[in-house]
């Protein structure tokens, strides 16, 4: 990840901020500028909930450049409450105590550091709660 | 559309091919092609390169003017990429430039050079673009993840059973030591499949494919001319386009290919048959369990029963609808951009009798099936006479 790329999506990563279409109220994560149904950039900032279910798991044991060091972690697909669906780390639980359906609260964690800039990327990992 | 003719096939062998460029890959594959149709190498019009990752692979871009240099071939040529799907895809855009009447006899290739790295993470990575760059593999995930989940919904919800996806690793490993160009010519036992490293749970490392250099390439042309080279060539009669969203996490269903299914019931269609007329079909098994899936949306198996027709034999060389007779791509090789074009291969040879120990009888419709990423991009084709 670049610099500007970095600049460009933190608010998604940091603050799980997407866009709702003031036309059509669809909501949207991350945030983008037009939307997908009314081809339309009327949109307004949407702060989603930070709560959620997870959708399915895998614990990762083979991982890319700059998560070696975390192997093995739990990845999976999160749903939040608004609906929409994200994929994020899932921390702090052995794979053994994760299911299906398990709610889930994000929170804000360092995910890698770019190999090509040094930038020291953070965003969203999932964290379940009981 | 009107049918499109394979006139001439070739293939380099698979598998670690270290002493050949990626060019020099590329234009083995298209001179044992043109020599097999016949056709002079000045009647080209154009080459249609598909390559999912020559710049991240081995850091070269601008494919097509590499290959016509190395060829000795002044025709117009560019690179097509769709991840993994990008050989059938270039197919698929071969096809057209024929059927706009603009052209007549066409090379496609499908090439890949994977070798290059020397850690594994990085090869990860490069398998990880196709993915969302962003919001997948900057969160962590990996193509085997993505299949991973794929396996643990199926196997949830199906009650499929991590022998039954070994299976296919077994059965397509058997295929591909009957083919001469394969890269692992090896029997492989369930036990050992499970015993295997993990990767992303539950698949193990000899769910996976490995990275793999080859290139295959074909000559295409239309009727009318390729009457003048084979008085009977195989055709290509349709092929669909499937799409799915990229991400996963956007997915309506982790245990169906929706890309893949709408892709094949358009084929269908298009060619007047239903999926119970295909005789022999090779699907994207670039892990394990996508055969599983893939066979299920093209609806050559009921449902949910994808694994059990493994287990079964059904997709065995005997079974009754052979499937991936070549050794797919986990036992013939998985260089990513020739995978699409080395499935049209094996189709060409099981129609001319030229399949040596894994010819079929019989066949009047064949399928292929290729996909990019972890199915957002499909392509279904489908050949016959």
């Amino acid at each position: 990840m670049g610099v500007a790329e970095s600049w460009r999506t933190n608010q998604s990563r940091y603050l799980m901020e997407g866009r709702k279409c003031t036309k059509c109220k669809t909501l949207y994560f991350p945030i983008r500028q037009h939307c997908a149904k009314c081809m339309d950039d009327s949109m307004e900032r949407y702060i989603f909930d930070t709560k959620g279910k997870i959708v399915e798991f895998t614990r990762i044991e083979e991982a890319p450049q700059g998560f070696e060091l975390m192997v093995p972690y739990n990845y999976g697909i999160v749903e939040l409450d608004e609906g929409v669906r994200i994929s994020c780390q899932i921390i702090d639980s052995y794979s053994k105590d994760l299911e299906v359906g398990m709610p889930v609260e994000m929170t804000f964690r360092l995910l890698r550091k770019s190999e090509d800039q040094g930038i020291l990327q953070y965003g969203f990992k999932a964290l379940p709660i009981e | 559309m009107d049918k499109i003719a394979i006139i001439g096939v070739g293939s380099t062998d698979f598998g670690d091919l270290y002493d050949k460029a990626i060019d020099e890959i590329a234009v083995g594959a298209l001179f044992e092609a043109i020599k097999s149709s016949g056709v002079e190498k000045e009647k080209i019009k154009s080459l249609f390169i598909g390559n999912m990752g020559s710049e991240i692979f081995v850091k070269q871009e601008h494919l097509g003017n590499m290959v016509t240099t190395l060829a000795d071939l002044p025709a117009p040529s560019f690179k097509i990429e769709a991840a993994g799907a990008s050989g059938a895809v270039a197919m698929r855009t071969a096809c057209h430039s024929i059927q706009s009447g603009h052209m007549d006899i066409v090379g496609v290739i499908g090439v890949e050079k994977m070798t290059e790295f020397t850690k594994q993470s990085e090869t990860q990575g490069a398998l990880a673009t196709g993915l969302d760059a962003m919001w997948e593999s900057n969160m962590g995930g990996t193509l085997a993840s993505g299949f991973a989940m794929m396996a643990k919904a199926h196997m949830r919800e199906y009650n499929t059973t991590r022998e039954q996806i070994a299976q296919v690793a077994v059965k397509n490993h058997q295929n591909a030591r009957k083919n001469p160009k394969s890269q692992f010519k090896i029997n492989v036992r369930v036990e050992s499949i499970l015993n295997s490293k993990l990767i992303a749970d539950p698949l193990r490392l000899f769910d996976m494919t490995a990275a793999c250099d080859g290139g295959s390439a074909l000559i295409l042309a239309s009727a009318e001319v390729a009457e003048s080279y084979d008085s009977d060539p195989v055709y290509i009669h349709t092929s669909k386009f499937g799409y799915a969203p990229m991400q996963m996490h956007r997915r309506e269903s982790l245990t169906t290919l929706n890309g893949t299914k709408f892709a094949a019931e358009r084929a269908y269609e298009k060619v007047g048959i239903t999926a119970k007329d295909i005789d022999l079909a090779e699907v994207h098994d670039i892990f394990t369990i996508a055969e599983i899936l893939a066979i299920e949306s093209l609806g050559l198996v009921p449902v949910g029963e994808g694994g059990k027709a493994t287990e079964d034999g059904v997709t065995a060389l005997d079974g009754s609808i052979p499937v991936n007779t070549s050794g797919g791509l986990k036992g013939r090789g998985a260089p990513l951009g020739a995978t699409g074009v080395s499935q049209a291969i094996e189709m060409y040879e099981q129609f001319n009798n030229l399949a040596g120990e894994r010819q079929l009888k019989d066949i009047e419709w064949g399928l292929t099936h290729s996909m990019g990423g972890t199915g957002g991009t499909s392509v279904v084709t489908i050949y016959g006479r």
